[in-house]
């Protein structure tokens, strides 16, 4: 592991000072999952490191403006056990149990998970699937990113060196969301690919859907065709099929240790179909 | 949708090096004038619990508590010379190698105190020695080593167990290539996911022959984690490798089973003893993890019908399996 400069920020002033000053050359360590294991192997060489973990503020779950906030530094472990998201998001709640093990879950963040832009996180799927924003502050002062808009590419996002990822944003959702993974084994495992969706039904007619995809493209992915379908007609499981192809037609998957491009492709469409007919419930298709 | 299927595994094994390489193992047993004692052996134990098998022996031997006993193993500098802990030979050739330096240092304890108690018919338990005709004739195991001490007695014994076989005939191959061989099976019952090709292993049912389980509950841990290791090699551990480079260097990407990924064991010992062993036993470590990945495979076949060639059964090739005999049964050209 190279040396670096390695800062704690007393509070969120003191962190945007010291990202304005060193931003360039600074990793932030919001849980170190990611990061720790980065550094060691020498993938990232930053001069220095800033610790956000110690700043008060930024960690838990909050209702306001009819939607939640969660702090940047709340942990899996803290998502999986918050009334509010059980009652309210528990999609959320399944995906960030679905992330390594109790250890991985006790020290990566929410932050981390998102600011880190794996194309296979699986917040990131389900934050998209709940139309959540990043809330992303500087010196210069604070702006709200959809999240549809903050991935660029794997490790790439619209933070600006001088940016800090403060919270999430998520208005309070009125469908039913589901979230499938699939992975090698039961624990400790990437996602193969991983679905999020959420949908707002009145009888058998969809009113509002959101469908999300992980680990199918460079980033995490919405299905906009798959959602204008389902809102086409009543639904049934025909419907729910060819949505599932549909939502796959975007996505645009590699070859990797995990698994080959095809295989994503085909689990994926069932997957998306099992997710859907749990939202919609038609129960197991 | 989700196929359930049962297969069995069977394997028989050979124990010890066999084909007349050299399988040699010693150890050396000391009694102290406070009546405890010390045993000194080459032998390894990495966390398969042979230190446990070998006090357990001098144990059983000398009739003294478990806890009377020191074990110093694996030191080159103070233990003889054991062989290595492999080949599912530790507790078969080093126990045996144990089993006679206890019972040459039993012959010296007897002889102090048949001189003692002026008994022959001596019984070695409770950490006493007595006459089982004259149960009043009585001395306590700290006592006889004292006595054996001052008599001048030699209370140092190694021993050698010597188990090399011959080779067989190298004309017709034929022989006994080892001096003894293990036998286990196991059933696996598994969920295959015939979209995702997803396997889930339910449960394993095994029963391995340990000749003689010396500690029952090590020869269970031992299977279990055998049959963990065998669910690993058949679903999902794998050395990719690509133009020479190793595509799963790290445990994130070599994937070995989760507590999560191991279904229910239960483990049924069989002891039938083997006359080459202490008191009957075999190794079984080994044994435990071999017939895992067949009975997996059978298990797949028989929820499926189609044969796994290549390990691991990922999901990956189980689906490109079914979809070919999909196309198959209906006639159509393979992809």
């Amino acid at each position: 592991m190279q040396h670096f400069q390695f800062y704690s920020a007393k509070s969120l002033n003191d962190a945007l000072r010291f990202l304005a000053e060193n931003g360039d050359q600074t990793r932030v360590l919001a849980g170190g999952t990611d990061l720790i294991p980065e550094l060691r192997e020498e993938i990232s060489r930053p001069g220095m490191v800033l610790n956000i973990l110690e700043i008060e503020g930024l960690n838990g779950v909050r209702e306001a403006n009819q939607g939640l906030r969660i702090g940047c530094t709340t942990t899996h472990a803290q998502l999986v056990e918050s009334d509010i998201l059980r009652r309210s998001c528990p999609s959320l709640v399944q995906a960030a149990g679905s992330i390594g093990g109790p250890l991985i879950r006790n020290r990566g963040t929410i932050g981390g998970n998102i600011a880190h832009a794996s194309p296979a996180a699986d917040l990131a799927s389900t934050l998209l699937s709940l139309d959540a924003e990043a809330v992303i502050m500087s010196q210069k002062g604070t702006r709200e990113v959809a999240l549809s808009d903050f991935f660029l590419g794997p490790g790439k996002t619209v933070l600006k060196a001088d940016e800090l990822l403060t919270e999430i944003a998520i208005p309070l959702p009125r469908g039913k969301g589901v979230f499938l993974k699939l992975g090698r084994r039961q624990a400790m495992t990437l996602s193969v690919v991983n679905v999020a969706v959420c949908l707002e039904m009145e009888g058998r007619k969809c009113r509002e859907a959101k469908v999300a995809l992980g680990s199918v493209a460079p980033t995490p992915i919405r299905c906009p065709g798959a959602e204008r379908m389902l809102l086409s007609r009543e639904m049934d499981e025909e419907l729910i099929g060819k949505c599932a192809q549909e939502a796959m037609a975007v996505s645009k998957p590699v070859d990797d240790q995990r698994a080959k491009a095809w295989y994503r492709v085909q689990a994926g469409t069932v997957l998306v179909r099992r997710a859907l007919a749990r939202a919609t419930g038609l129960g197991e298709v | 949708m989700k196929k359930r299927g049962i297969g069995v595994g069977s394997m028989f094994y050979g124990l010890g090096y066999g084909f007349s390489r050299q399988d040699i193992a010693s150890a050396t047993i000391e009694i102290c004038e406070d009546g405890s004692v010390i045993v000194r052996s080459g032998e390894v134990d990495f966390g398969q619990g042979s230190d446990t098998i070998l006090c357990q022996i001098t144990s059983e031997e000398l009739g003294i508590p478990y806890n009377s006993i020191q074990m110093l193993t694996a030191d080159t500098l103070t233990t003889p010379n054991a062989g290595p802990t492999s080949a599912s030979r530790v507790t078969y050739v080093t126990g045996m190698a144990m089993l006679k330096a206890a019972r040459a240092m039993k012959k010296t304890l007897h002889s102090a105190a048949a001189q003692i108690l002026g008994q022959m018919d001596l019984v070695f338990g409770n950490d006493k020695v007595y006459s089982l005709s004259h149960p009043e004739k009585i001395i306590s195991f700290k006592d006889l080593a004292k006595a054996a001490h001052l008599r001048g007695l030699p209370m140092v014994e190694t021993a050698w167990h010597d188990i090399t076989t011959k080779d067989v005939d190298p004309q017709t191959a034929q022989g006994d290539a080892y001096s003894a061989y293990a036998y286990a099976t196991q059933l696996a019952e598994v969920e295959v996911d015939t979209e995702t090709g997803e396997v889930q292993v339910l449960r394993v049912v095994t029963a391995t022959d340990a000749g003689k389980a010396i500690n029952p509950m090590n020869v269970e841990g031992q299977i279990e984690g055998g049959v963990a290791m065998g669910l690993g090699y058949a679903l999902t551990e794998e050395i990719a490798l690509e133009g020479g480079y190793l595509k799963t260097p790290s445990l994130g990407d070599y994937l070995i089973p989760t507590s999560l990924d191991v279904p229910p064991i239960e483990t049924h010992i069989v002891e039938v003893p083997v006359s080459t062993g202490p008191y009957g036993a075999k190794g079984v470590g080994e044994p435990a993890s071999i017939p895992t990945a067949p009975a997996i495979m059978n298990a797949i076949a028989a929820a499926l019908g189609v044969r796994v060639a290549e390990l691991p059964a990922t999901p990956e090739n189980l689906l490109r399996l079914i979809q070919e005999k999909e196309r198959e049964e209906k006639n159509l050209p393979p992809k």
